[in-house]
C-alpha cells in the first residue's frame, strides 16, 4: 500500500473538505436561529470538545494504526468479531453517499441557474418544486457523482490536489459572503440575534441535544470518513493536533455561514425571520436565499457565489464518501478503477429513488442520520476493546505527535461519548413520536420510529451474519471471487 | 448590539477562529522543524 498524502497540508485540507459540507451552510444557521442563538453557541462549542474532537482522534488513530478501511480497521483493532460494527459505519456513510450525491447535484444546478439568471424575477418556489424530484434532478445527481468519481479516480493525489484548490476557494467565497452580509444596513440585528445569549434557554435540555446533534452531523466525527483519509497519513504524522485543527476549522466555517445567512435575513427581510428559519434546509437554501439575494444590491453576483460555495462544500464531502466505499472495495481485492466502476453504478442506481422522490431522500436522511450516532458508539466500543489507554499511548501520543493528550481523552472516549450516543439516539426516536403521533411505528412512512427500527434491524442482522464472510473478503482470502 | 452579545461574539469567535489560527500556526512551525530534522539527517548520511 503505497498511496500517501504528499503533505500534511494535503491531509488537513482534504479532511476539512470532508467535514465542511452543506450541513455547515444550510443547517447550522437554521438550528442556531431556532434554538436560542447565543445560548446554543455555548453548548455547541462545548460539544465540539466532548464529542467531535475525541471521536476524530479515535478515527485518525484507527486509520493510522490499521491502514485499512472501516471493516478492516475494526477487525484489526477490536478483534475479528467486531467487523460488523465497521460494516455498520461503512453502511451508514455509503447510504448517505447515495442521497448526498443528489444534494450535491441540486447545488450544482442552482449554481448554473444563478449564473444563467433563471432564479431572477421568477418564483423560486416554483423553480424548486419543478426541479426537486424531477428527471432533471436525476441528471444533476449523475453529474455530481461523475465529478466526484473523476477526482477519486486519481487516488489520494487527486483528492489532495482538488482539496488544495477547492477549500481555500470555499473559505474565500464564504468570507466574501459573510463580509457582504455584515455590511448590509440592518445586519447588526442578525449579529445580535446570533450572539445574544438567553441564559434561561440553557436550562432547556433540547438546546443541548440539538447542539450535540449539530456537532455529530456537521463535523463528520464518527462517520468513518476521517478513518479512511487517515489510512494515507504518513507514518510520522500527528493525530491530536490534526483533530483539533479540523474540528475548530469546521466550526469556524459554520460560524461564518451563520453570520452570512442570519445577517442577510435580518437586513433584507426581518419580518419573515421565523418563516425562513422554519422552512427546513431545502426551503431556506433553495427558496428563501434566492429571494433574499434578489433584493440585495449586486444580488445575482452574490447568489452565484453562494451556490458555488455550497457546491464546493457538497462535492468535497461527497468525494470523501466515495473514497470510503472505494477503499472498502480495494481492501476486498479490487483495483481502484474497478472499485470506482462499481461505485458509479451503485451510486446511480441507489441514488435514483432519492433524486426522484423527496420523501425517499428525507427517509434516508432520517434513518442513516440517526444511524451515525450508533456509528459513534461503535467507534467508542471498538476503542474500549482495543484499550483506550493503549490507543492513547501507542498511537495518539505515538510517533510524530505534536500535541500529547492526557487521560481526559480516555475518559471522554470510554465513558462520555457512549453515554452521549445513547442519549442522542433515544432522544431523537422519542422526538419522532410527536411528528406522527398516530403512525410513529409505521415502517413505511418517511420519518417515523418504525422505519428506523425496520431498516436498522435488517442492516444489523445482515451485517452480524455476514461478519465472518466480510472478514475473509477483507483479509484477501476471497479476493479471487470478487476480482 | 448589546454588550452581552458583543462579549459572547468575542468569546465564541475567539475560541473557534482564534483556536483554529493558533493551532494552524503551531502545525506550520512543527512541520518546519520536522522538515529541518529530516534535512539534517540526510546531510549526516
Amino acid at each position: 500500500m503505497s498511496e500517501r498524502f504528499h503533505s500534511r497540508w494535503g491531509l488537513i485540507l482534504a479532511t476539512l473538505g470532508m467535514a465542511v459540507g452543506t450541513g455547515n451552510i444550510w443547517r447550522f444557521p437554521r438550528i442556531v436561529a431556532s434554538n436560542g442563538g447565543g445560548s446554543f453557541l455555548v453548548a455547541w462549542v462545548l460539544f465540539l470538545f466532548l464529542w467531535s474532537v475525541p471521536l476524530m482522534i479515535v478515527e485518525f488513530s484507527f486509520g493510522k494504526r490499521a491502514r485499512r478501511g472501516a471493516i478492516g480497521a475494526f477487525r484489526h483493532l477490536a478483534g475479528d468479531g467486531a467487523g460488523w460494527m465497521g460494516g455498520w459505519v461503512a453502511l451508514c456513510a455509503t447510504a448517505i453517499m447515495f442521497y448526498y450525491s443528489v444534494v450535491a447535484g441540486w447545488c450544482l444546478r442552482y449554481f448554473v441557474a444563478s449564473i444563467r439568471g433563471e432564479l431572477r424575477g421568477g418564483d423560486s418556489e416554483s423553480f424548486w418544486s419543478g426541479f426537486a424530484g424531477s428527471h432533471e434532478a436525476f441528471f444533476t445527481h449523475a453529474a455530481a457523482l461523475t465529478i466526484a468519481v473523476a477526482v477519486v479516480w486519481f487516488g489520494v493525489r487527486g483528492i489532495e490536489r482538488v482539496a488544495k484548490l477547492l477549500i481555500p476557494l470555499l473559505a474565500f467565497l464564504v468570507i466574501v459572503l459573510a463580509v457582504r452580509a455584515v455590511t448590509l444596513p440592518g445586519a447588526a440585528a442578525g449579529l445580535e440575534f446570533l450572539f445574544r445569549p438567553e441564559w434561561s434557554a440553557l436550562a432547556d435540555v433540547n438546546i443541548w441535544l440539538q447542539a450535540l446533534t449539530q456537532n455529530a452531523w456537521d463535523t463528520g466525527a464518527g462517520w468513518g470518513l476521517i478513518l479512511t483519509y487517515a489510512i494515507y497519513m504518513r507514518s510520522r504524522e500527528d493525530v491530536p493536533l490534526n483533530a483539533f485543527l479540523i474540528g475548530l476549522g469546521n466550526n469556524a466555517m459554520s460560524l461564518l455561514a451563520g453570520i452570512m445567512v442570519l445577517c442577510t435575513v435580518f437586513a433584507i427581510n426581518p419580518g419573515a425571520r421565523d418563516q425562513i428559519v422554519g422552512a427546513g434546509n431545502e426551503g431556506l437554501t433553495f427558496i428563501w436565499m434566492p429571494r433574499l439575494f434578489e433584493q440585495m444590491p449586486a444580488g445575482g453576483f452574490f447568489m452565484s457565489f453562494f451556490f458555488l460555495a455550497l457546491s464546493f462544500a457538497a462535492l468535497t464531502s461527497l468525494i470523501s464518501m466515495i473514497e470510503l466505499v472505494t477503499r472498502l472495495l480495494i481492501d476486498a481485492g479490487l483495483t481502484r478503477h474497478k472499485a470506482l466502476g462499481l461505485v458509479v453504478l451503485g451510486g446511480l442506481w441507489f441514488g435514483a429513488p432519492s433524486a426522484l422522490s423527496l420523501d425517499f431522500l428525507h427517509n434516508q436522511d432520517w434513518v442513516w442520520g440517526v444511524g451515525l450516532m450508533l456509528s459513534g458508539l461503535f467507534f467508542a466500543i471498538a476503542a474500549r476493546r482495543f484499550g483506550v489507554e493503549r490507543l492513547r499511548r501507542e498511537v495518539v501520543n505515538g510517533e510524530g505527535s505534536d500535541l500529547k493528550v492526557g487521560r481526559w481523552w480516555s475518559f471522554l472516549v470510554g465513558v462520555v461519548v457512549p453515554v452521549e450516543a445513547v442519549i442522542l439516539m433515544v432522544w431523537w426516536l422519542w422526538e419522532a413520536r410527536s411528528w406522527d403521533p398516530e403512525g410513529w411505528l409505521h415502517p413505511f412512512r418517511a420519518e417515523t420510529v418504525g422505519t428506523v427500527l425496520l431498516q436498522w434491524l435488517v442492516a444489523l442482522t445482515l451485517l452480524f451474519f455476514l461478519n465472518r464472510w466480510m472478514g475473509r473478503l477483507e483479509s484477501g482470502e476471497e479476493t479471487e471471487i470478487v476480482s | 448590539m448589546s454588550t452581552l452579545a458583543v462579549v459572547l461574539m468575542v468569546v465564541i469567535c475567539g475560541i473557534v477562529w482564534g483556536g483554529f489560527l493558533v493551532l494552524l500556526s503551531w502545525m506550520m512551525v512543527s512541520e518546519k522543524k520536522k522538515a529541518a530534522l529530516v534535512e539534517k539527517g540526510q546531510e549526516q548520511t
